[in-house]
């Protein structure tokens, strides 16, 4: 038996809307955000219109039974059940909408802030666009030393830093689940594999305070550890960040 | 004299002369450009030598205070400015990218004798007259605002840019004097030398036109990258540093081929816009042809297009991660994703035009089964290509996740993922094309099936490896190689396209034509699409064009002249849209009025009784 | 399946057009001309 087209196009959509949630939230284990989904199926409704319609026949028999459903005097019935319950499903779906709920409103976080130019670090104007990790360099002309340094930076890591971002560097330390917003994921290949060294050093040296307008509500709860560190320690702990994850500062040199 | 071999003479000596003239053409522009480098170099010795004398004949960028931004009439400043230059920016970008298919249309019909290129072509040029004036008007306009209401900063950009603001003004003289010829003198440069000269004459509007756009793109690029100065914002004489500076080729390249994209958008629309209002057969088939046309046009433009882009904002980055981070991390990241959403539209919208446009013939349906696995690979492709870095999470999913990154989605929003998948996107609307090519075709040589294997074998490879360079360089190595990447990548784009259509014609040679084309059988609904790319392209530039120039934020020139005026403000993305998008409201009201009157010159009323016999 | 007319010339044509790709990008992302266009 042939399936009437419209009934595939209602399947097709509903096979892709479930197939989503089945594999993010039951196979995957990682939710689909709603507002993504919305976003994906707008799209895939706008790819399904699209193959249903190109052609002038199949198009015909995709809406004949709806043409019918207007038009055609036998279905009468039908046709009174379906305007008096498409206007009953639009309005429960406006209230369930509208219905004010617990859920705190949306917050748009930008999480990388643009860095301004120049920053006020330990007493110093420095000039983020030009500054460098003093012991980068040492990663080629003396690897031994390299090594070394970022020992170092994973001691001022793990003394400091790993309450809150986590021993493996995923943001999953044991303080992260009190914390909003959670500590930073650093294994993740959006965050520090997409940033330079001197970003991190603003990052690190100015904390939460230090956030530009932007950044608004300013609600990060890092310390400001220019006030805890020495400048060696920052410039080694970073080191260390992208030792670990084994990603690498953004930068113009190939290596 | 007569004879083949004098007419092959005489048409050697034609090209000849249109290579001279063209040669002649360019020769003219470099000498112009670096005609600034010599009066930079005059300058520079005038200042040498004037520095003995007193200081140097140019001040430091003026430190401006909000009393130094006139307050006219209650008009919000920046608003003005911001629309008029929009508009100007629209009709520009369309008048100057007509000329340069209308040039290349009027060639083919040349070389082919096809009399309906050269009237699809004319037709082309009338619906840009109009617009002409308007860009005229509009950029009027926008000078006026930007002096009554910024006139420190005009003060200060006209220090540096005097010459090339003189140069622009007899420019556009000339790109008048040439359009006006070119325009009216269509009917009467006809047939043998005359023809040649007419084209000549098309390639001449065509330099000049692309010269102004150059030098406007200098005075802009300047304001993000300056150069020629020096911290304080001191002009050393040289102009052609000023010009030549940082993010000046990026952004004329990426202008260049937008704006052929947009152009042929915009008539792709205004065929739509016959097609739709015809009364006849033959009309319907006329339009049907030039909305095709206008559409590959479109299509040919855009596929180059995310590779200008991502040339420029990697450039941006290059050029300062400030801007880089505002531009693609920061605030303005919202407005890229809306931007994914609307590239993807155009890719999608084209491949419809494309599907529907089968049915004009009747070989189609060897091919139309294939469309859906090419829709499933576009939509599939697009939503990588739009899946935002920063997800919008509600609370409860954020406490689901552990943390605002996702693990399988996160991946997908940096660029590696996304130059992979619009560069499959790209190869499959190559593909849409290819059977659209194909569909009223039959292959007559013996080893077709061998030549379809290699066909899929070289989609195959290609696609295998555009993932495997995005996916091994996007995720394994550091930034360098993440974006050098995307060179080999857009490179076997290329070759794909290039290898499969070769390929294709060698099949074909000698085949046979299933039956005549049906031009004007296509649904209403393909036009509607054709209205959907020029809406989404004109929206799509608003809304980056924006970004382009705010991504400056508080400066009028980035780092050396500050922008002390109470709009000096980011704004809200919400409202910077509005605005834009009102921007974009204006400017189609303005270009169906441009289709309008583009008709009304053939209408004729005969009043009868009205005049003395 | 035609094995011979079809499937023997995609797997052959497959098998070039890979090892192809692969030099190719060998060769590009080596090659100093890459600096032509990210110089910094």
């Amino acid at each position: 038996m042939k399936i009437p087209r419209l009934l595939q196009a209602v399947l097709v959509l509903a096979g892709v809307y479930y197939g989503f949630i089945i594999v993010f939230d039951i196979l995957l284990d990682a939710v689909i955000p709603s507002s993504l989904l919305a976003m994906y199926m707008f799209f895939v409704v706008a790819g399904v219109f699209m193959v249903f319609t190109y052609d002038e026949d199949q198009t015909r028999e995709l809406v004949a039974p709806i043409k019918a459903l207007v038009e055609d005097p036998s279905k009468r019935i039908w046709r009174n059940i379906v305007f008096a319950v498409v206007p009953l499903v639009a309005g429960a779906g406006a209230y369930m909408q509208m219905q004010p709920s617990f859920e705190a409103p949306l917050e748009l976080r930008t999480i990388h802030p643009a860095p301004p130019t120049t920053a006020k670090i330990f007493g110093k104007r420095v000039n983020l666009l030009k500054l460098e990790n003093p012991y980068r360099k040492f990663e080629k002309e003396d690897p031994e030393k390299f090594r070394e340094l970022v020992e170092e930076g994973a001691i001022v890591y793990i003394q400091n830093c790993q309450y809150c971002h986590g021993d493996k560097l995923d943001g999953k330390g044991p303080y992260a689940a009190g914390l909003n917003p959670t500590p930073l994921n650093f294994q993740d290949v959006g965050t520090i594999a997409q940033l330079q060294e001197s970003y991190l050093f603003w990052r690190i040296a100015t904390g939460g305070p230090g956030l530009p307008k932007e950044a608004a509500p300013w609600i990060s709860s890092m310390p400001v550890w220019q006030d805890f560190l020495k400048e060696d320690e920052i410039w080694k702990v970073i080191l260390y960040l992208y030792d670990y994850t084994g990603h690498h500062p953004r930068s113009w040199e190939s290596e | 004299m007569n004879g083949p071999r004098s007419r092959k003479t005489g048409r050697t000596v034609k090209t000849g002369l249109l290579l001279v003239t063209f040669g002649f053409v360019v020769a003219l522009v470099a000498f112009a450009l670096s005609g600034f480098d010599q009066l930079g170099a005059i300058a520079a010795e005038q200042e040498v030598a004037a520095d003995a004398a007193a200081a140097s004949p140019y001040g430091p960028a003026p430190k401006l205070t909000a009393a130094d931004y006139p307050s006219i009439a209650g008009i919000n400043s920046r608003v003005a400015v911001w629309i008029f230059a929009q508009l100007h920016l629209w009709f520009a970008a369309f008048v100057l990218a007509v000329p340069i298919f209308v040039f290349i249309i009027e060639a083919i019909g040349m070389r082919t004798r096809d009399k309906r290129y050269d009237d699809m072509a004319y037709e082309f040029i009338k619906v840009s007259i109009t617009a002409y004036s308007l860009t005229a008007v509009l950029g009027g306009a926008l000078l006026f605002s930007l002096i009554l209401f910024y006139p420190h900063l005009f003060t200060y950009l006209s220090t540096i840019f005097k010459e090339s603001m003189i140069y622009y003004a007899l420019l556009f003289f000339a790109e008048s004097a040439a359009l006006y010829i070119y325009y009216y003198g269509w009917h009467w440069l006809q047939g043998g030398f005359k023809k040649w000269v007419h084209l000549t004459l098309g390639l001449v509007l065509n330099a000049v036109g692309t010269t102004l756009m150059l030098l406007a793109n200098s005075w802009l690029t300047f304001m993000m990258s300056p150069a020629g100065v020096d911290a304080a914002g001191v002009f050393s004489g040289d102009a052609w540093a000023a010009i030549h500076n940082f993010l000046w080729n990026p952004i004329n390249i990426h202008r260049f081929v937008a704006n052929i994209a947009y152009g042929g958008s915009i008539v792709g629309a205004y065929a739509a816009f016959k097609f739709l209002t015809a009364t006849t057969k033959q009309e319907r088939a006329h339009y049907d042809w030039m909305g095709y046309n206008a559409n590959f046009i479109a299509i040919c433009a855009l596929l180059p297009l995310p590779f200008a882009g991502y040339y420029l904002a990697a450039e941006i980055y290059a050029y300062s991660q400030q801007m880089g981070i505002t531009l693609m991390g920061g605030i303005f990241a919202w407005l890229f994703i809306i931007q994914a959403v609307l590239i993807g539209t155009l890719f999608l919208s084209a491949n419809y035009y494309l599907w529907c446009g089968m049915g004009r013939s009747d070989g189609a349906k060897r091919y139309t089964k294939y469309i859906k696995y090419i829709a499933i690979v576009l939509v599939g492709a697009f939503l990588v290509w739009f899946t935002p870095h920063t997800l919008v999470l509600t609370n409860e999913e954020l406490k689901a996740l552990g943390g605002p990154y996702h693990k399988y989605l996160g991946p997908l929003g940096i660029m590696p993922a996304k130059n992979t998948a619009v560069n499959v996107m790209i190869i499959f609307t190559a593909l849409s094309f290819m059977f659209y090519r194909r569909a009223n075709k039959i292959a007559t040589v013996s080893w077709v099936n061998a030549g379809n294997a290699i066909q899929v074998a070289l989609y195959t490879a290609g696609i295998a490896n555009i993932l495997f360079l995005g996916i091994y360089h996007g995720y394994f190595t550091n930034t360098v190689y993440k974006v050098a990447a995307s060179i080999p990548q857009v490179l076997t784009t290329l070759i794909v396209i290039v290898g499969s259509i070769t390929l294709d014609s060698f099949i074909y040679r000698g085949g046979k034509q299933v039956g005549p084309l049906h031009w004007g059988r296509i649904p209403g609904r393909a036009q509607y699409a054709l209205f959907l790319l020029a809406v989404s392209f004109t929206w799509l530039m608003g809304l980056m064009g924006y970004i382009r120039s705010g991504i400056r934020q508080h400066w009028h020139v980035v780092d050396i002249m500050r922008d002390a005026s109470p709009d000096a403000f980011t704004p809200t993305l919400g409202y910077a849209a509005n605005v834009v998008s009102v921007a974009a409201i204006i400017f189609m009201a303005m270009v169906i009025f441009v289709f309008w009157i583009a008709q009304v010159s053939g209408n004729k009323t005969l009043p009868a009784g009205y005049w003395k016999e | 399946m035609d094995i011979k007319g079809y499937l023997l010339p995609f797997a052959g044509a497959l098998a070039v057009f890979l090892v192809a790709f692969l030099l190719f990008d060998m060769a590009i992302m080596n090659m100093q001309g890459l600096s032509l266009i990210f110089y910094k």
